[in-house]
């Protein structure tokens, strides 16, 4: 958990969406950090803000989107204040992203070899040649067989673990500072998704790349993050290295998605859930945001809206409980 | 790692002159439409070297003779006379050269009008989308033979005239249709995809969206060619469209009208000109949408 150089860097950031009601808040406060070669795993349920977050630091929240507080800085850059012109640089060159779906994010028109030369082009100013020569290098590096046949190649004629590679090659081309993958492996089958996996982790000890990683597959979580930061509600609720994470959830919601994860040992036990869904942004309880939901909610729950309370050992969480364990207030 | 692909299919560069020609000879209808568009255009170039009369050459001696498969007939008229003894042949032959002109002209023009307006509307959205809608929707509130014949009679019918004149009453079709679909493609996660990795706006239009497009684009484009060459008919038989001595398809065709009842192929042989003409070019659009998309590619 050192800050020594945070490659990315977030804080109480609020994105919120224009609707016939007004603003209605998105994400709501966020802050975290990634480092040089870590990896830190966003977690959450669909619509606990997750996708919005990684929006943002991209640059591409789209009106009626807006953010409307906070800093994201890119090493010493801070990007809500950068222009469009000089964002356009950014992306792609320092920061990538990967998507969910490999099959929609090719575009089945052009040739691999020609989506991912775009990216080079456009940054490297390399000629056609040589940048022929480096995506058939960047096919090899992401373990693509026959990389010059595949070149030649258009998207539908590959499989969805191979173009979830080719993303992963277009978004390496520029040897970006920081990778955001919005749940890359949540359309393959497992047995690719190991691989893909098992890709990116190599890759991040070879380019130094930091990544954030979105997903709520916590199998995942535990085989690649560093750090977890756990969504509920456009806020985080809890913070922690992945290891205190899975041994000992501080946060009554991080308990509960752990308890819905299937466990290899613990047949014969009907599987847990979370009874009731994340509230909508323009309906959110008072007091904690959990608290319809949450097994332990206490009258305070139903008032006051917890801080993230920080804990000696680093880890953050957000909850009253945390507090009767000794936590420091934090915010 | 070998087994997660599929075998891609032979690759072969889309551009090369022998690849096109292969998949026209390959698929049947592409080749047939080819044939008759290059037959069609042939004739119009070659009009005067194949044309049997002058087409304006009257000859009252021999009217509304009819075609050479029905009693009656002259030798010399293969598809007879009409009310001047004009010969049909040599004027359908010399109509096709307007016809032709007007209708692609036209669409073509319609098409860049409606690709530009639908790109931007779509893909730009909320007030951008909001103004030119609004334009769509007061132009398509006007009957477009209305639009035409007011601008008509302003400029004084003449080819170059009626080109625009078409050209400007039809773009909102296809303005509707690219907006609706650059709507739908502009969501598509690979729009999203090269937005990340830093791809101008105007880029991502033309690049990733716009042949996304085409293919709705040209299969509504040949067929409009039709209505295209009929709605000059109308134009003419109201009088400010082609006037004569220059002739088309569609002013023999509503010449021949008033003869319907006794001399059905007045009208009737413009008529299957225009038909022929106009399925050559729906097969040639067909064919070329598939080449366009690899995902066609057998």
């Amino acid at each position: 958990m050192s800050d020594m150089n945070p490659i990315l860097q977030v804080k109480d950031l609020h994105t919120s969406f224009k609707t016939n009601a007004g603003y209605v808040p998105s994400v709501n406060g966020v802050s975290f950090h990634v480092n040089k070669r870590q990896t830190l795993a966003v977690v959450g349920e669909s619509g606990s803000g997750k996708s919005v977050t990684a929006l943002s630091i991209m640059g591409l929240i789209e009106k009626p989107g807006k953010i409307e507080k906070g800093s994201i800085q890119l090493g010493k850059t801070e990007l809500t204040t950068t222009k469009e012109k000089e964002y356009r640089k950014i992306r792609g060159n320092e920061i990538a992203m990967i998507f969910q779906e490999p099959l929609t994010s090719l575009n089945p028109l052009f040739t691999i070899g020609n989506q991912i030369s775009e990216s080079i082009k456009l940054h490297q100013g390399l000629n056609k040649n040589s940048a022929k020569e480096k995506v058939i290098e960047l096919l090899n590096h992401v373990g693509i067989p026959r990389a010059e046949k595949i070149y030649d190649s258009y998207p539908h004629t590959l499989s969805g673990g191979m173009r979830q590679r080719v993303m992963i090659a277009m978004a390496l081309s520029c040897k970006p500072k920081l990778l955001i993958a919005d749940e890359p492996t949540t359309a393959l089958d497992v047995t690719i998704q190991a691989q893909i996996l098992e890709l990116m982790k190599k890759l991040k000890k070879d380019h130094d790349t930091a990544i954030l990683l979105i997903t709520h597959d916590l199998g995942v979580v535990a085989e690649m993050a560093d750090n977890v930061a756990v969504m509920y509600a456009g806020q985080i609720v809890e913070y922690a290295d992945v290891f205190s994470l899975f041994k000992d959830p501080k946060h009554p919601y991080t308990k509960g998605l752990l308890n819905s994860t299937p466990k290899f040992f613990e047949k014969n036990e009907k599987l847990e859930s979370i009874r009731g869904t994340v509230p909508p942004p323009n309906a959110m309880p008072s007091g904690c945001r959990f608290n319809p939901r949450c097994p332990f909610a206490m009258e305070k729950c139903m008032k006051e809206n917890p801080p993230l309370i920080e804990l000696d050992s680093g880890r953050k969480s957000r909850c009253w409980l945390v507090e009767d364990e000794g936590g420091n207030k934090n915010e | 790692m070998a087994q997660s692909i599929e075998t891609p299919s032979v690759v072969q560069k889309k551009s090369s002159v022998s690849y096109v020609l292969k998949s026209l000879l390959k698929s049947k209808t592409g080749f047939a439409g080819f044939l008759i568009v290059i037959i069609v255009v042939l004739v119009a170039i070659f009009a005067p070297l194949l044309a049997p009369y002058d087409p304006a050459l009257i000859n009252p001696t021999k009217m509304l003779k009819p075609p050479f498969w029905i009693e009656g007939s002259d030798p010399a008229h293969l598809l007879g006379t009409d009310n001047l003894g004009r010969d049909i042949l040599s004027r359908i032959i010399y109509g096709s050269q307007v016809s032709l002109l007007v209708g692609i002209s036209a669409v073509v023009l319609a098409g860049i009008i409606g690709i530009v307006v639908g790109l931007v509307s779509g893909f730009y959205g909320r007030w951008v989308d909001m103004i030119l809608m609004r334009l769509v929707d007061s132009f398509l509130a006007i009957p477009n033979i209305l639009f035409a014949l007011v601008f008509l009679a302003i400029f004084g019918p003449s080819v170059p005239t009626l080109i625009v004149v078409i050209g400007v009453t039809n773009w909102v079709a296809y303005a509707r249709i690219v907006r609706g679909e650059t709507l739908s493609i502009k969501e598509r996660e690979f729009v999203k995809a090269a937005r990340t990795i830093g791809v101008k706006n105007s880029i991502i239009m033309v690049r990733h969206i716009l042949p996304n497009v085409m293919s709705s684009f040209i299969v509504i484009s040949t067929l409009s060619v039709a209505s295209t060459i009929l709605l000059e008919a109308s134009l003419s038989f109201l009088g400010l469209g082609i006037q004569p001595p220059t002739i088309s398809w569609g002013g023999i065709l509503s010449d021949g009208r008033d003869y319907l009842a006794t001399s059905w192929w007045l009208a009737t042989l413009p008529g299957v000109a225009i038909t022929i003409t106009v399925l050559g070019i729906i097969f040639l659009g067909d064919w070329l949408r598939d080449l366009l998309d690899p995902r066609m590619e057998k």
